[in-house]
This record gives structure tokens, sequence and C-alpha cells, in this order.
């Protein structure tokens, strides 16, 4: 049974912050993000999709990205591209019956840095964007594989390995 | 304290899920509440849908002989 979470994600930002996201990342920002609250994000295994979501939505001039490896133990992860990794059906479930006066990276981050929840890691796919589904035809059989994007945010260094500009 | 912790506690001890209500239910979005609904909606169909697997194929109209680069 898997006992660790371990990918490499990717930022993409304006190279004038890249001495200082190296120096020291600034946690708080994104704070009051939608989905996952505040952190450092990361895209994972896709330096294009990191470069383009820089250059699309940020509209930075000079692009620059820096990959990250990370590894966190399954405890200190919430990984909601599983439903049963580390109890992210029931903490949606709670949000949805309790507390969806917030959005749920509001909840997440008031459980995070307000009542002690000790997640390092928070793993989703964008939700943002629709799933792209190609379909494979194999004589009778016809298969559809849907890809999306995983986005991770990291809630600390904690998880952090290893980081660079690329 | 672990998600599951947290959880288990917030369903078995009621002072604790008192408090918790209390300090979070009242507590304002910095989202306009028609931003919190389509976001709730988001939140149930899109990933409840994801997590069961029900992937319907009006979600993203399929190609054939879709490249992989045109994905990606």
């Amino acid at each position: 049974m898997t006992s660790t979470f371990e990918a490499i994600g990717y930022h993409g930002t304006d190279k004038q912050y890249v001495t200082s996201i190296l120096t020291s990342i600034n946690f708080a920002y994104n704070k009051g993000d939608k989905f996952l609250g505040q952190g450092m994000y990361l895209w994972r295994d896709s330096y294009d999709r990191a470069y383009k979501w820089a250059n699309k939505t940020k509209n930075f001039n000079n692009l620059s990205v820096i990959a990250f490896k990370i590894k966190c133990c399954k405890q200190n992860t919430l990984n909601f591209t599983s439903k049963s990794w580390n109890n992210e059906g029931e903490l949606l479930e709670l949000w949805k019956n309790n507390f969806s006066n917030l959005t749920f990276g509001e909840f997440l981050d008031e459980m995070i840095y307000n009542n002690n929840m000790s997640i390092n890691l928070i793993i989703i796919i964008d939700l943002t964007d629709k799933l792209k589904i190609f379909y494979i035809e194999d004589n009778e059989n016809r298969t559809n594989f849907a890809l999306g994007d995983i986005q991770i945010c990291l809630k600390n260094n904690d998880p952090i390995i290893m980081y660079g500009e690329i | 304290m672990t998600p599951n912790e947290l959880i288990n506690k917030f369903y078995t001890d009621k002072t604790y899920k008192n408090s918790l209500i209390s300090k979070l239910a009242t507590k304002q979005s910095k989202f306009s509440p028609s931003e919190l609904s389509n976001h709730r909606k988001d939140m149930n169909s899109l990933y409840y849908d994801l997590l069961l697997d029900k992937i319907s194929d009006e979600i993203y109209p399929y190609k054939k002989d879709v490249r992989l680069e045109e994905i990606i």
C-alpha cells in the first residue's frame, strides 16, 4: 500500500520573481483560492502547462518555470484524485453539509491554519477546465480515456525535496 | 490532527462540533453569493462525477483520430 505521494511539479512565473521564490516561498500567496486555498501551486508533470498558464493567465513578459521535486507522507496529504486516500470524500461531505457558506478552499485553509488539520500538500484535478476525452476504438470495444490537469498545492516547505529554475 | 481524526471528532464530540460550527458557519466568504453558488455547483457536479467515474461524453465531444499532441 502506498504510504507517500511523490511527484515533479512545475510553477510558471515571471523571471523577476524567480530569485524571490528560490530564496523563500510565500505560502500565503493565492489566499482565497476557491478550490484549494492559499499556497504554492504547481502543475504535475507538465512544464508545458505551467509555461502556458503563466503566459495566458498572468500575461507575464519574461516567462520562467521552476521545477519542484516533492514527497509527502499519506497522512499529511489530501489527494482529491481519489476519494479514499486520506478521507477526502468525508472531508468534502463535511464541507458540503456544514460549511458551504465558504468556498472549499476557504474551508480547507480554516481547517489547516486555524483548526490544526496537519496537511502539507493537496492534489486535485483542475476543475476549472473540461476533461479532455479521447476515444480509442478496438473492434467491438470502445474505451474512452480522460485527461485532466493535476494541480498540486503546497501548504508549506515540508514536502519540497529540491527545486530550481529550469 | 489528521483529516480522519478531525472528522471523527466532529461527529462524536458535540462540544467540538458546535464550536467549529459557531466559528465557521457565520464566516463571510470573500466571494459573492453568485460566485459561491456556482462554486458549489462546480464542486457538486464536476467533482462528484469525477470521483464516481461518471464521465459523460457531453462534457467534451471527442474527435476520432485525434492525436495525443492535440490534447496535451
